[in-house]
């Protein structure tokens, strides 16, 4: 971050708390005028500032304000041993390279994983196997501060319940994202719920879920 | 392009198309800050050019890259006038602040939309946020308006801290708001 966003930072965050004298006002608005790029960071920090009201009428601020400790420190434990005895095509991978027997299809598609406000049913994904399995490329957005190594497990929706398809540990990418690599095979038409559990020494984050629905 | 706006790009010395469209959209942005109604907020922008370009034309300005600060100028002008100008319309009926929430511009769908999704996008930062103490600063600073000194003296921070941890905050809301349609796979 340079000195000078950093300064346009400030002033801008001292207009919209009403902090300025009438010069620097008027000095502020001439600017919101004349320059896109400053407008966008007034309506960027003013969007904050918005969002930041509305959690707070609804009553979602002070949650967030809370300690993780007793909320978040222990991780569900997913699967039970007769589960996963049970389960259709349990496989480990490395994030360096498959360790089973059989040769790796090349990769030839990369599925990103971003944080959208889908919900409501909505996968986060939708990806349509092809005749051929392929080497699928998953990409996640793990957010703001990636932790050191993330637990990730891979379930298909059956019945009421969620079968084990991948479970494996990696970090995070030089670019603040993990990814895995998948035989496309084992990821028959049907709907995946893939959990990213953080591990961070000391620290307590919250686990990313995402969604992906694999059609034919 | 609206018809003032053309008139404006019609005057000889105003200014090109594309510097007339960056400016009205900083005009828009300003009234849409104070002014409820956007279709009110559209007129006072159209005056504010009409204003610009008479102003122009019987005594032009000295130096035409002024136009910013003399939009910016009679914006708040046009603003005072707007509110004078209400004051003496309003009927008193002791019921004002019922009246003035009934006219809720939110009540417009588009607009609701887009303060559920920047909510949505802040709790998300906030729930990204591993440690207690970036979250309250995140809210001391932009919620509650408090002072920088105070936050980081309370939170045993030091102000380079507070700087990157609001500049990676936004840099992720920024993103947020950015990947609200990144849905590849269902356009």
């Amino acid at each position: 971050m340079t000195e000078k966003h950093s300064g346009s930072h400030e002033i801008v965050d001292r207009y919209l708390a009403n902090r300025l004298g009438a010069k620097e006002r008027e000095m502020v608005e001439t600017r919101i005028v004349q320059d896109a790029d400053f407008r966008n960071e007034v309506e960027l920090t003013a969007a904050l500032r918005d969002g930041l009201r509305q959690l707070q009428e609804q009553g979602q601020v002070q949650p967030l304000l809370e300690s993780r400790s007793g909320m978040w420190g222990r991780i569900p434990i997913a699967i039970a041993a007769s589960l996963l005895a049970g389960a259709v095509g349990l496989a480990i991978f490395l994030s360096d390279g498959p360790r089973g027997t059989s040769p790796q299809p090349p990769a030839s598609e990369i599925l990103r994983f971003v944080q959208t406000r889908g919900g409501d049913g909505v996968p986060d994904r939708v990806w349509r196997q092809g005749s051929a399995p392929i080497r699928l490329a998953l990409h996640f957005d793990v957010g703001l501060e990636p932790a050191a190594e993330y637990r990730i497990v891979v379930d298909r929706a059956a019945g009421a319940g969620q079968v084990p398809v991948i479970e494996l540990r990696t970090g995070p990418t030089g670019a603040g994202e993990v990814a895995i690599s998948v035989d496309s095979a084992l990821l028959p038409p049907g709907d995946y719920r893939i959990r990213l559990e953080p591990n961070s020494p000391g620290v307590v984050q919250v686990p990313t879920v995402y969604t992906l629905r694999v059609t034919d | 392009m609206d018809s003032a706006v053309q008139a404006c790009a019609d005057s000889p010395g105003f200014a090109s198309d594309a510097i007339l469209r960056d400016l009205r959209a900083g005009v828009l942005f300003l009234l849409r800050r104070e002014v409820r109604e956007p279709a009110q907020a559209e007129d006072l922008c159209n005056e504010a050019f009409r204003i610009a370009i008479e102003r122009q034309s019987h005594l032009p300005l000295a130096d035409p890259n002024r136009i910013a600060a003399f939009l910016a100028q009679t914006v708040r002008n046009l603003l005072i006038a707007d509110r004078r100008k209400l004051a003496r319309r309003r009927t008193v009926t002791g019921e004002q602040s019922a009246i003035d929430r009934s006219a809720d511009v939110e009540s417009e769908p588009g607009a609701r939309l887009q303060s559920q999704f920047r909510a949505w996008a802040v709790r998300q930062v906030l729930q990204e946020m591993p440690h207690l103490r970036d979250r309250q600063l995140l809210v001391r600073f932009y919620l509650n308006d408090e002072d920088i000194a105070d936050i980081c003296r309370d939170l045993g921070l030091s102000q380079a801290h507070f700087r990157k941890v609001v500049h990676r905050a936004r840099g992720r809301f920024r993103l947020l708001l950015a990947s609200r349609y990144s849905r590849p796979d269902l356009l």
